[in-house]
């Protein structure tokens, strides 16, 4: 039984290890999906980082009357509020 | 012992007044003005290209051009085509339609969508990223698939625009996602990477959307790039230190940091550069939607180009995007305009 449970505490902790690896560029420890929706005038897009759900960003690209893009950038923690192409783009 | 002193004072000295004459110019960053009124605007036709069939383009992932043609990305997800291509001899005839370049699948050559895209420096390779796939498309001046790349998303994630040159990728960054950084320099060759442009907005704090770049370019030896609010593009080494800024006009002002309880309460940001491309030994820069060309050499504003559809004494079109290939260059307006002239006469004297 001991020897179950080291084999399965080993096996367990090679597994989680790699979530456990220090942020940096090469390795930005920062993975989710993503999420798309467009408008007439916007294209949106949701990351959703889905380990364990820390936070969301979204970004927002629209077309102004002026022929310019505006952009909008939100993010928070836990997981994203609301559904994707309602509430949320207020441009 | 007053030989020794004398010496550690001379030493001490010396690199005193090293420091002191370096330092400035370490951090001294040119900041150079492009005068658009001392520049003659001018103005150019362009021809709608009459495609007929009904297409949508995203905002995010521009369009590119090639010498095999016009590759463009669908703006929603509902197709089953990932990447439209509007060949040059198509658009010899009347009303050209569009083809498909890659469609959405898991086998090789397909992804379920691109969410942006670039070219190498001499726009002989194009690639398109998918980050669902966490895959790269290449495809060669002539259209052809000649490889593909897998990257991790733990390993590589690219959230918006990049570009590709000397066999690195530069991917801006968020913050939270690079520790505080905005742009990534990744060697793919290596796999080793550098993180350059710290936040200029921290994490948490507003307004974040000025952290965004909205337009970066490869050149042979300079990364050029543009944030959201800025009237100006900022040059920068290989090795991800800035080298210069080109101004055309004030920057919107970023103001102190602030924090909202909504998120969805942040500020906006104009994008007044929202494209460029390095084509013949010229920084291309989509600015107001205006094309502006700058001499690469010494960054000098040589010509800003105005477009119109019919007459000149008509509105100007507003371009949101652009690409040149293969002696033509491409305009879009809006989702689904799209424009060519030839753009030899851009480059006489």
């Amino acid at each position: 039984m001991k020897k179950f449970l080291l084999i399965f505490t080993t096996l367990f902790l090679l597994t989680i290890m790699p979530f456990n690896k220090i942020t940096n560029a090469q390795d930005p420890g920062w993975f989710g999906t993503r999420y798309t929706c467009a408008t007439d005038h916007c294209d949106i897009r949701l990351y959703q980082n889905e380990v364990f759900f820390i936070y969301w960003e979204l970004e927002v690209r629209c077309l102004n009357d002026s022929g310019n893009y505006v952009r909008g950038s939100y993010s928070g923690s836990g997981v994203y509020p609301g559904s994707l192409c309602n509430g949320a783009v207020a441009l | 012992m007053r030989i020794l002193a004398l010496f550690l004072a001379g030493t001490i000295s010396t690199v005193l007044t090293l420091i002191s004459c370096n330092t400035p110019n370490e951090r001294q960053v040119e900041t150079y003005i492009a005068s658009l009124s001392e520049v003659d605007d001018l103005k150019q036709r362009v021809n709608l290209l009459d495609i007929q069939e009904p297409y949508l383009l995203s905002f995010f992932s521009t369009i590119q051009a090639a010498k095999g043609g016009l590759v463009l990305t669908p703006a929603t997800s509902s197709s089953e085509i990932a990447l439209l291509n509007l060949s040059h001899t198509d658009q010899q005839i009347c009303c050209p339609t569009l083809s498909s370049l890659a469609v959405k699948g898991r086998g090789p050559g397909e992804v379920k969508g691109i969410s942006s895209s670039t070219k190498s420096i001499f726009s002989d390779t194009l690639i398109f990223y998918s980050l669902i796939d966490a895959k790269f498309l290449l495809y060669n001046k002539n259209l052809r698939l000649i490889d593909e790349w897998l990257f991790s998303q733990r390993k590589l994630t690219i959230s918006g625009n990049f570009a590709y040159g000397n066999r690195k990728l530069i991917i801006p960054t968020t913050p939270r996602s690079n520790n505080g950084y905005l742009l990534n320099i990744y060697d793919v060759g290596t796999g080793k990477s550098i993180n350059a442009i710290p936040a200029r907005v921290p994490t948490g704090y507003q307004p974040a959307v000025r952290n965004s770049i909205s337009a970066i370019a490869a050149t042979p030896e300079y990364i050029v790039l543009a944030f959201v609010g800025d009237r100006e593009f900022q040059v920068l080494n290989y090795a991800g230190k800035l080298v210069g800024k080109i101004r055309m006009g004030k920057n919107d002002p970023i103001g102190e940091p602030f924090q909202i309880q909504n998120p969805m309460h942040a500020p906006k940001g104009t994008e007044y550069i929202p494209k460029i491309e390095y084509y013949n030994r010229h920084l291309v820069v989509l600015y107001n939607t205006k094309l502006l060309l700058f001499e690469m050499r010494d960054f000098e504003l040589k010509k800003q180009l105005t477009f119109y559809s019919g007459g000149i004494e008509e509105e100007a079109l507003k371009i949101s995007d652009f690409s040149i290939g293969d002696g033509l260059l491409y305009l879009r307006s809006g989702r689904s305009k799209l424009y060519k002239a030839p753009i030899n006469q851009f480059w006489k004297d």
